[in-house]
């Protein structure tokens, strides 16, 4: 529990941001109780995932990843400006935003908004780290086309019965539950006919396969559902209802992950600038830097009005696509400068450092792939927000 | 963040678009009609931000840039503000001085001294109404501290970047009205994903310079931050208005290179904003060098 005020953390977000702020800088007498995460990265992302979700803890026995959740989903109140200032001070402190935080942060609002009941047995283990989940919306043969999925949810008595697979889920390896875009109409219902259901990975007829990412890091995992029994009582939202449960969870997977994007950028830009800066930067390469950071601060400048926009309860809809946008601009642009500045080093060097740059250029890469393509966004533009005449088929 | 309300601004922003698509010789006036000084009052940076919006999507040249200038530093009446060397116009009956700004120095020069050295501009925008102070123009000090200087730089540059946002959107809407009426293999044009593409970059870019600008607007920050959050705005703006004119003059075809259609105007108009007081190129330059000399890398908008 956070000490003395927290009343007054929980209704100013800005308190809260200093209070933290404290609370995470390394201390001067006492032990470092964040040492083991300051500037620690690990090898692999399912220790990674586990040492993040350690820091979690520890945070959560504070109180102070609580802030920003609702009271009934185990928070203690507040709003999502509250977990964007969590994510920044994080990066300001030297410490990463947990991996689990990532996918939390789409999943957790949704949860709490179509299955409070789930959220408040879930939610607050979440948020302790005692687990982690993934979501699983994309499989073979539904990538942009996500309304195409076939992965089968059939009713039976008081439960469904899950057939199918899914592909690309981040954390997948190790998370504990799957959150899942599951067909329970015909393929001909398109999207009118998902359901979004909570499967718990130990559950029969579940197995999970990781599958590494070009850096030789599973990121990612592929699901398979073989006649896995799920308590209908595990549904988030109406059945056949699970697009429009989509949908809104889309505001939070094209928001608050861009703001993290900012954040953990600017980070990576102070490294980079401190590693090159007093020696000889190559022509052009001084204005990239400054284009990069102006890049990282449109970016944030955005996401800082969408997440307003969210804390005000305003829908956000298909404008978050141009959030999405300047995500992929500031992340791939930050990570190529990283390969310029560094040149021969990026592509030969044997440090951690250089193999860290490495692994994170090829995860920038997806800036322009999940949670739609950029060619998607650029279409969620076109026809909803510049409504210009539908593009036909050819 | 504004004192005025939603309604207010909406009601003040067609009220201005009204004025600047009218004859901008009776626009104080215009201006005064409107209670204008109030909205000012309320909030100054608000205003500007709509003010210099409107004159951007008239597609109007005025010399309201002078006035966020000398208000910032505190300059008596009857000054104009050449722009290292570029006035917004002729000076008028009644001008005592010109300020010569620059990035890090002003210099005030009494009229007297100005007139025999103005060169209209003949430019890239063809009905621009600039002069050009000739460089042996140098003038005295000004008497204003490195900060207020800084200050008025970057309010500068703030109302420049809201009128390239202005000039955008204009040629944005240009763009989507031709793509829409216009047919070509039975179809029309805004069907086409490339061109579809296009426009939504265009507005992508354009909402994200909107962003950028608003939180540029760090009244209770230090000076530096003050003024790199205004060369991040400008830069911003800058690279906005080339994707944006680039996408806008292809989506037109051969209509987009001629004077039969408005699209050259904001090119052009956009252009000439875009050199004022540091081009795209210039400022990015600047902030990286900054960043190596040992600036932080501080995000500017807060939450
Ligand atoms: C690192 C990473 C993490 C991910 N995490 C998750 C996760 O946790 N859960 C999950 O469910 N999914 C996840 N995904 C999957 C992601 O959502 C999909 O990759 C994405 O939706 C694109 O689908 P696809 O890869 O099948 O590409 P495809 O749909 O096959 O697209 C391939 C290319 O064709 C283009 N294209 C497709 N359709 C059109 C069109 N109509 N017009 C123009 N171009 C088009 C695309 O833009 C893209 O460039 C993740 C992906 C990555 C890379």
């Amino acid at each position: 529990m956070i000490p003395e005020t927290a009343a007054d953390l929980v209704a100013d977000h800005r308190a809260y941001a200093a209070a933290l702020r404290a609370h995470l800088a390394p201390p001067r007498q006492e032990a470092d109780r964040f040492a083991g995460w300051r500037g620690v990265r690990h090898r692999t992302t399912e220790e990674q995932c586990a040492a993040d979700a350690g820091l979690m803890g520890e945070l959560h026995a504070g109180g102070w990843n609580r802030v920003g959740w609702p009271a009934e989903a185990g928070g203690l109140g507040g709003d999502v400006r509250h977990r964007a200032v969590l994510y920044d001070e994080l990066i300001a402190a030297g410490l990463a935003i947990p991996l689990p935080s990532l996918v939390l942060e789409v999943l957790g609002p949704t949860l709490a908004r179509f299955a409070p009941a789930l959220a408040a047995e879930l939610l607050p283990r979440a948020l302790a780290g005692l687990e982690w989940w993934g979501q699983g919306f994309s499989e073979p043969e539904a990538g942009s086309d996500l309304a195409g999925l076939r992965c089968r949810a059939s009713r039976d008595g008081d439960a469904y019965v899950v057939s199918g697979q899914k592909l690309w889920t981040s954390l997948g390896a190790t998370a504990s539950r799957f959150i899942c875009l599951v067909r329970t109409g015909t393929v001909e219902s398109r999207h009118r006919g998902l359901s979004m259901i909570v499967i718990d990975r130990d559950s029969p007829g579940v197995s999970v396969r990781p599958v590494a990412i070009a850096s030789g890091r599973n990121e990612l995992a592929e699901i398979f559902f073989d006649d896995v029994r799920v308590s209908a009582d595990r549904l988030v939202g109406p059945e056949d209802g699970g697009w429009g449960v989509a949908m809104y969870l889309m505001q939070f997977e094209r928001s608050m992950y861009p703001w993290q994007v900012a954040a953990a950028g600017l980070g990576r830009l102070r490294d980079l600038v401190g590693t090159v800066r007093g020696s000889e930067v190559p022509d052009g390469l001084t204005t990239r830097i400054g284009e990069v950071y102006a890049d990282l601060v449109t970016l944030r400048a955005r996401s800082a009005q969408t997440i307003r926009r969210l804390a005000a309860g305003e829908p956000v809809g298909p404008e978050a696509a141009v959030d999405k946008i300047a995500t992929a601009r500031a992340e791939t642009g930050l990570h190529d400068l990283a390969r310029e500045l560094l040149g021969t080093d990026f592509v030969l060097g044997g440090s951690v450092r250089h193999e860290e740059w490495r692994e994170e250029w090829w995860y920038s890469r997806s800036a322009t792939i999940l949670g739609g393509s950029a060619e998607v966004q650029r279409t969620v533009l076109a026809d909803h927000v510049l409504r210009l005449p539908k593009e036909m088929a050819s | 963040m504004t004192a005025l309300d939603a309604q207010t601004l909406a009601s003040v922003r067609v009220s201005l678009d009204e004025v600047l698509a009218g004859t901008p010789g009776d626009l104080s006036s215009a201006l005064a009609e409107l209670g204008w000084a109030d909205v000012v009052e309320a909030d100054r940076e608000t205003a500007a931000v709509l003010l210099f919006g409107a004159q951007g999507r008239a597609l109007a040249s005025t010399r309201l840039l002078d006035d966020v200038v000398t208000h910032a530093l505190g300059s008596p009446e009857g000054t104009v503000v050449a722009y290292a060397g570029i006035l917004l116009g002729r000076p008028e009956e009644g001008t005592e001085q010109v300020v010569v700004l620059d990035e890090n120095a002003a210099a005030v020069l009494p009229i007297t001294e100005v007139s025999g050295r103005l060169q209209p501009v003949r430019g890239f925008d063809r009905a621009t109404t600039w002069h050009r102070l000739d460089t042996t123009a140098s003038g005295e000090p000004l008497d204003v501290s490195a900060e207020t200087l800084a200050l008025a730089v970057a309010a500068a540059r703030r109302a420049l970047t809201a009128e390239i946002v202005g000039v955008c959107e204009t040629a944005l809407a240009m763009a989507v009205s031709h793509t829409t009426v216009r047919h070509q293999y039975g179809r029309p044009l805004a069907s086409f994903q490339a061109v579809r593409h296009a426009l939504a970059e265009a507005h992508a870019a354009i909402e994200n310079t909107r962003a950028t600008l608003e939180a540029a607007a760090v009244a209770d920050a230090p000076v530096a931050t003050v003024a790199r959050a205004a060369r991040v705005a400008k830069h911003r703006a800058g690279t906005t208005q080339a994707l944006v004119m680039r996408h806008v003059v292809q989506v037109h075809g051969a209509m987009g290179l001629t004077l039969e259609s408005d699209v050259h105007r904001a090119v052009t108009r956009a252009a000439a904003l875009d050199v004022l007081l540091g081009s795209s190129r210039e400022l990015s330059t600047r902030l990286g060098l900054d960043l190596l000399s040992g600036a932080p890398a501080e995000p500017i908008a807060a939450i």
